[in-house]
């Protein structure tokens, strides 16, 4: 943890070499988002709802997804992205060389503050979602978001380590990976309950995504809506995040014994 | 010709990535089935409002009009600026700016061929909108090929600011989320409130995707369609001559290292 520290000071100074460009980078991540949630505003101006979900409950089921996404790329996107690129050339040879795991290793050499941004506004749209919403703002309620989202954050990192580490195995996996982390995610942006029976098994069994955001948002809200019973929707999400993303270690780890360098 | 060279070099490096292209075509699947799905709920719970079968057709229009602007201009400009290529493409006797036109074009008709064409008419035949290409006309292609310029025109500006500034992307990404606001790819033009339908009406961005669809779905006279296709020749004349002034601008701020 304390080498991780260093290693994003180191980074953060670097980056604020070139500070323009550093802030550049957080605002844009923060346009993108706020103009999702204009679109998502204007939908409900015009309609009053989706599904029963008012503009609020949106705002805190779409938040729950941004902010998890967020926090989980802050430290494996770029690490995971980068993947391809090293397998292909045969430089994840350099990683296997250095004499620590080299899963902590990569995650230690890399990590994107655009992702900040995410955050920032993660932060802010809690704010105003929770002073909205007819809820008794409690330390408990509070301690039960904190713990639903680390689940999300653990499932979001379980995607992306898992379709990372698909690199060791077909060496052109972006294009997997995509579909995953953008197309599938996507489908997360609206209640799960918006979609036929059989893609709300796919977002709850299959690809569970539907735990990063709706079941926790459904039970934070009270408001039975999916398939599963509230109190399955309430606990499940965080053991299924530590569960999928040891799982998704345990895959990355066995892939890398499968690794064979196309380097000289 | 030359440049009929250049979209087919574009065209065919698009075919050797087989396995994204297999993953695009999954993405654009389920990209049209999540609209469908959150359109038919409102649609469901407001007919007043919205019917099905409008949001059907516009889904659908939308996807062969988004299809021709996937390729990313601003990356593609900035690649042969950042690279110190752009040397090498002045000294050639093709203008710069229809070579990136023409690699853009490329891109944008192998996606719409063989990515969203084909999805598109298996989508229109399951959801009984097959009757939708009878009504395409000679309005709709026109206003498709100028959203078209236009999308190139405007990236191609912000492209250039890669002569003062490497990181374009950010540019790129603004503009593709101002598009994705204000063109109606979210939500309907007409749909929106009325200080943002007033704001949207000042900008070019409804006339890359809204504008085109409104020719087929909306009931315009003669004129009204002329007059839309006018705008947005006004717009793409407008941003091309932006563009000339930036260019000759930038040029004087090249310097390419190597030997």
């Amino acid at each position: 943890m304390k080498l991780y520290t260093e290693l994003l000071k180191t980074l953060f100074k670097s980056k604020m070499e070139y500070r323009f460009n550093f802030f550049m980078e957080i605002f844009i991540n923060i346009f993108t988002y706020v103009v999702t949630y204009i679109g998502i505003w204007v939908l409900i101006r015009r309609f009053g709802s989706i599904a029963g979900w008012d503009f609020y409950e949106l705002m805190l089921l779409y938040n729950f997804n941004l902010f998890s996404y967020g926090a989980a790329c802050f430290v494996l996107y770029i690490p995971m992205q980068s993947l391809e690129e090293m397998v292909r050339m045969g430089d994840f040879d350099g990683v296997l060389v250095k004499p620590m795991n080299p899963f902590l290793y990569l995650l230690m050499r890399q990590g994107y503050f655009g992702f900040v941004g995410h955050l920032i506004l993660g932060f802010l749209v809690f704010g105003i979602s929770l002073s909205h919403l007819q809820l008794e703002i409690t330390a408990g309620f509070l301690f039960d978001m904190v713990l639903k989202l680390t689940g999300a954050v653990l499932l979001q990192s379980a995607v992306l380590i898992f379709t990372g580490a698909l690199s060791f195995r077909f060496v052109r996996a972006l294009a997997v990976r995509n579909v995953f982390i953008y197309t599938i995610r996507e489908f997360i942006n609206y209640p799960v309950s918006i979609y036929p029976k059989v893609l709300q098994v796919f977002l709850t069994v299959i690809v569970p995504y539907g735990f990063v955001n709706f079941y926790p948002v459904e039970a934070l809200l009270n408001k039975q809506d999916g398939m599963l019973p509230l109190w399955l929707a309430d606990g499940a999400g965080l053991l299924l995040g530590l569960l999928l993303a040891y799982l998704g270690y345990c895959f990355f780890m066995s892939s890398v014994r499968k690794y064979q360098s196309t380097g000289s | 010709m030359v440049y009929l060279e250049y979209i087919k070099n574009a065209f065919k490096s698009q075919m050797y990535y087989r396995m994204n292209w297999g993953m695009k075509i999954m993405g654009i699947i389920l990209s049209i089935f999540l609209q469908l799905c959150l359109w038919n709920v409102l649609a469901d719970d407001h007919s007043d409002i919205v019917s099905m079968s409008y949001m059907v057709e516009y889904i659908l229009l939308g996807c062969m009009v988004k299809s021709l602007t996937a390729s990313n201009v601003v990356d593609l400009v900035n690649g042969h600026i950042g690279s110190g290529q752009i040397a090498m493409d002045m000294i050639k006797p093709i203008r710069f700016q229809l070579y990136m036109f023409c690699e853009s074009l490329g891109n944008g008709l192998f996606s719409c061929l063989f990515e969203y064409f084909p999805i598109v008419v298996i989508f229109s035949i399951f959801m009984k909108s097959f009757g939708l290409w009878g009504r395409i006309d000679i309005f709709f292609l026109a206003s498709t090929f100028l959203g078209l310029c236009l999308y190139f025109v405007l990236a191609y500006c912000l492209a250039l600011t890669g002569f003062w500034w490497t990181q374009t992307w950010i540019l790129g990404r603004f503009l593709n989320d101002l598009v994705g606001l204000f063109s109606g790819k979210m939500v309907p033009v007409w749909m929106f409130p009325e200080a943002l339908l007033a704001v949207s009406r000042c900008l070019p961005f409804q006339h890359m995707y809204y504008t085109p669809i409104s020719m087929v779905l909306e009931d315009f006279t003669l004129m009204q369609k002329c007059s839309l296709l006018g705008v947005q020749l006004f717009w793409c004349l407008f941003f091309l001559f932006l563009g000339k002034v930036i260019e000759r601008r930038g040029m004087y701020r090249l310097q390419v290292q190597g030997g």
